[in-house]
């Protein structure tokens, strides 16, 4: 009861300044409105998922209740971040086949998670991936490095997600972006510290569902004025794009054969990498449950990536040539990642595009909530449980970490979002999937496929590929050119992940072979009983 | 006690068969994937015209297109495929290893 009141009056008194200032200046009402009753009702979630949320399996793993098509939906509902929604709708809109060249990349990541990764993982871990890459390996440097990558990772995409709310937001609601940055970030500690993971999925799932529902009507409304001819729909995208043909055409945006294959190698890898989705599988009760998620999530993700293609090529012909969103110098208004949310105004008016608008901030919202619970787990779970407290913690004490871990990553996030407000943060999402699949998933799949692998392989390994990630991008032509103004870049190309993975597996392979310590013996040795455990799950005595 | 049973199920030869057969599955999936992925990605690297083409001469539909719906359906069609395997196929015959392992343990 204390906490509704408290949530309560918390939303009260983040509500009305903004009603106040709203009145004053030219906002969407629409938007808002809507955008405060899905607010309103994921407080309610909270406050729900609070009084459920007791044990330390119920805030980081929803207490592994979570079934397989709700997990799917959530992982899906990940996945369908803004930078995905808005992103690729826009990079479609910009230069047509070049989005979908992305699009198809953070697909096929999934059915190389479920057949190599998934059950495992959920058979070896309980709340975090560094779980299951400790179970033969030290517990200590295993976990500070997994920890490092996933931090890493979390800030990055957090960051990227900051800026781009505080950005979205001034344009779609008309609200400055330092209110915009500090609305997502109360509102993401407040879900996280008191609902955990069960606020943070059931937020996700319903933000799924609405953006599902919004994409679905914005692709029909588009075939609808093309009586349903694709044909037709590339057609008036032709006609109607300064390319031209070009756009069904791979060209601009990746333009050597380098770069192709190293953007290919970090969506894909990358996606197996990510700490909040892999976190998703702890919640769900068993590995069969796990597979289904990723049947679910695959289905809806591959089907929202159809829709935007159609939103995408839609937008050229429905937005593009309208004045109404075009500025002086003829450019869409708020950039190419807008084309969206025009196109919902387009077809569907201010009503439609309120919609949209509080659905895209919605989903910036559920996104970072299950970032900063995967980043807190790190914290929490991986370097004071198992670092600082060698698996023997206090009762309660974990949770309590995890909690002010929340809060100050939160903070920090916010603190980022303001300080980032002007850069070119861009980078940063790449960054992260370089990363993720340079250091999360090299350890994650050689401990449960190489019995050669050892801690010290692992650990060396794993920080040879994230220093090099963070080093081919600081002096790649990103930073080094565009940022820091540097005439040449020492790094050429724009995506690391072909060299930072290389020089991840080439050393963690040369260290472990060469490395005669008895905890090497020990790590290889219990590889054997590490995959039977990996296969049969936990078993039903010992739960 | 737990321990035992593992170490049992291990040394169990039908399971090191269902292990085997698994593995061997997820393995010959994930070759499809990544072998289809990575043609595209190559063939967008080094031969981008290929995708140009037009599908036939009264259309603007380019190679493409149908190329990048493919892999999407490849990947929704692996993911069935593998789920359904395992549900019909590999889930009973692990529950059987599982309950004749316990069942023997039991004895002993």
């Amino acid at each position: 009861m204390f906490r509704m009141r408290f949530l309560l009056t918390l939303f009260c008194l983040a509500g009305f300044p903004l009603l106040a200032w709203a009145s004053e200046k030219t906002v969407n009402i629409p938007a808002v409105s809507m955008f405060f009753i899905f607010v309103t009702g994921t407080l309610f979630i909270t406050w729900w998922a609070a009084r459920r949320t007791r044990t330390t399996s119920d805030f980081y793993a929803a207490g592994g209740k979570i079934t397989g098509f709700q997990n799917g939906l959530a992982i899906a509902g990940d996945y369908m971040s803004a930078a995905s929604f808005l992103g690729l709708s826009g990079l479609i809109f910009a230069s047509g086949f070049d989005g979908i060249i992305y699009s198809v990349g953070f697909l096929v990541g999934w059915p190389i998670i479920l057949f190599l990764l998934a059950e495992r993982l959920r058979n070896l871990g309980r709340f975090t991936f560094a779980d299951a890459v400790s179970f033969r390996l030290q517990p200590v440097p295993i976990r500070s490095l997994s920890a490092c990558g996933t931090l890493t990772v979390v800030l990055l995409y957090l960051v990227a997600q900051m800026v781009g709310a505080g950005k979205l937001i001034e344009v779609l609601f008309g609200f400055p972006y330092e209110l915009a940055v500090a609305v997502v970030g109360v509102l993401m500690i407040l879900y996280v510290t008191f609902g955990g993971m069960i606020a943070t999925t059931w937020v996700q799932i319903v933000k799924a569902v609405l953006l599902l529902s919004g994409a679905t009507f914005l692709a029909f409304a588009v075939l609808w004025e093309v009586d349903f001819s694709f044909e037709q729909l590339f057609r008036s995208a032709i006609d109607n794009h300064a390319s031209g043909k070009l756009i069904l055409a791979p060209g601009r945006l990746i333009s050597d054969p380098i770069s192709a294959i190293s953007l290919g190698l970090a969506l894909m890898f990358g996606t197996a990498g990510l700490p909040h989705i892999l976190m998703r599988f702890f919640t769900v009760p068993d590995a069969k449950e796990a597979r289904k998620s990723v049947i679910f999530a695959t289905g809806f993700v591959g089907y929202f990536y159809s829709l935007l293609f159609v939103i995408g090529f839609g937008a050229i012909f429905l937005v593009g040539p309208n004045t109404d969103y075009l500025d002086v110098t003829g450019a869409i208004i708020g950039g190419s990642n807008m084309a969206a949310v025009h196109l919902s105004q387009a077809v569907g008016g201010d009503f439609f595009l309120g919609f949209i608008s509080a659905v895209a901030f919605a989903t910036i919202l559920a996104v970072v909530s299950g970032l900063t619970l995967a980043g807190a787990s790190a914290i929490s779970h991986d370097v004071y449980a198992s670092v600082f407290c060698k698996g023997e913690p206090k009762e309660g004490t974990e949770i309590l970490v995890s909690k002010v871990a929340t809060i100050a990553l939160g903070i920090t996030a916010m603190i980022l979002g303001l300080s980032f407000e002007n850069q070119n943060v861009a980078y940063m999402v790449g960054l992260a999937f370089a990363i993720a699949a340079s250091v999360n998933f090299p350890i994650l799949f050689l401990s449960m496929y190489w019995s050669g692998l050892t801690s010290r392989g692992a650990f060396i390994g794993g920080s040879i590929g994230l220093a090099s990630a963070v080093a081919c991008v600081i002096t790649g032509p990103t930073i080094w050119v565009d940022i820091l103004g540097n005439a040449e870049s020492i790094f050429p190309y724009k995506h690391p992940a072909l060299f930072s993975m290389t020089a991840a597996f080439a050393s963690i392979y040369l260290v472990s072979i060469f490395d005669s310590s008895d905890e090497a013996a020990h790590a290889k040795s219990a590889f054997k009983n590490q995959f039977v455990r990996s296969i049969v799950g936990p078993l039903n005595s010992e739960k | 006690m737990n321990t035992n049973i593992y170490v049992k199920i291990a040394e169990d030869q039908t399971f090191q068969k269902l292990a085997k057969d698994k593995i061997k599955f997820s393995w010959k999936l994930s070759g499809l994937i990544l072998v289809s992925y990575y043609t595209f990605i190559l063939v967008v690297a080094f031969y981008p015209d290929w995708l140009s083409q037009p599908l036939h001469s009264q259309t603007v539909i380019t190679w493409g297109i149908p190329a990048a719906l493919f892999l999407i359906v490849l990947s929704m069609a692996t993911t069935v495929l593998y789920v359904r395997r395992c549900n019909e196929n590999y889930d009973g015959r692990m529950a059987a290893i599982i309950s004749r392992v316990e069942m023997k343990s039991i004895d002993d």
